[in-house]
């Protein structure tokens, strides 16, 4: 009983020797592969080395060996305009972010969503969404998952991405760039008359100035 | 730059901005409302400057030199090391004055 235990127990870990050395023991100590599924569609080279060097300078930091992590990234038009982390999380917070900064640059790096490609492959969402002035129909499409790893650590990260392929402006008072930057001033001024003085490295006083900037319609970073 | 200038950077750059509080708290106990304004605007300039051009470009090109527990919101915007290659493609405008 005890012997045919331990031949099982023996074939399980062959069997998962076998799996995880094309992605997790390769000769090499570094590795970034992209496994088949998903829709087809794959984040450029650029992005999957960006992501690669976030594991390779922080993975030591991680504190398991295995990890399968969601983004969204949001996209209008070929700008990257979000990326938000979904369900599980890196127990490092500064890999987690060094991949959503290497994400905000994917359309920067290659990465041009062809909307018919879009259409047929990703789904409609049912509903329509209000995005500042814009009544807008996004379309969501998944990536081919990318597998990177540095050191024994390997992080699964996939990709879903929000594309805004139809937008129709319902009125064009969205404000141009010299508005945006009268805005700011009005956003400064208006900040530092409520958040200052904070000890808080002047975070409370960025958050404040980029949520007035977005409510008045203007990017974050304007 | 490496990691530990902008380290470095940093530092000085948190110095600045205590700096900064410190002038709106001394504004707050010792002048009027109108002058009070005057200081936090003009800190406010200071500070949104000094967080747009310098100290969120070295964040986004190193996110792990974040201090734990602050959020600067999303880091969008050019990076440090994006603005310097700018910068190593456009000569200062004296330089470009100096040509005949």
């Amino acid at each position: 009983m005890r012997k045919r235990r331990l031949a099982g127990a023996t074939l399980v870990a062959a069997c998962m020797a076998v799996c995880l050395v094309p992605i997790g023991c390769g000769a090499r100590d570094e590795h970034a592969a992209a496994p088949r599924q998903g829709s087809g569609l794959a984040l450029p080279p650029r992005t999957v080395q960006a992501l690669q060097a976030c594991v390779r300078e922080g993975g030591q930091r991680l504190r398991h060996n295995a990890y399968e992590i969601e983004f969204a990234v949001e996209m209008t038009g070929d700008h990257v305009t979000e990326v938000k982390s979904k369900g599980p999380r890196l127990d490092d917070t500064g890999v987690q972010q060094c991949m959503r900064e290497a994400l905000r640059t994917m359309a920067d790096a290659g990465f041009s969503p062809d909307p018919d490609e879009l259409v047929s492959r990703g789904g409609l969402l049912p509903t329509r969404g209000m995005l500042a002035n814009t009544w807008a129909l996004p379309q969501v499409i998944r990536l081919i998952p990318v597998v990177v790893g540095s050191g024994g650590t390997m992080i699964v990260v996939a990709v879903a991405v929000l594309v805004v392929v139809a937008a129709v402006s319902l009125n064009d008072d969205r404000p141009s760039k010299e508005d945006c930057k009268k805005i700011k001033q009005m956003c400064i001024e208006e900040c530092a008359d409520t958040v200052l003085p904070r000890g808080d490295d002047g975070s409370a006083f960025r958050l404040c100035q980029q949520e007035c900037l977005e409510r008045h319609g203007c990017p974050r970073h304007s | 730059m490496d990691k530990d200038t902008a380290e470095q950077l940093l530092v000085r750059a948190r110095g600045c901005i205590d700096l900064f509080n410190e002038m709106v708290e001394i504004a707050q106990s010792r002048c009027d409302k109108g002058e009070e304004r005057v200081v936090r605007h003009a800190v406010g300039y200071a500070l949104s400057e000094l967080l747009d051009r310098l100290v969120v470009p070295i964040f986004s090109d190193n996110p792990d030199l974040i201090p734990e527990g602050l959020d600067y919101g999303p880091l969008d915007g050019p990076k440090f090391s994006e603005l310097a290659t700018k910068m190593n493609q456009q000569p200062p405008p004296s330089e470009t004055r100096k040509k005949p």
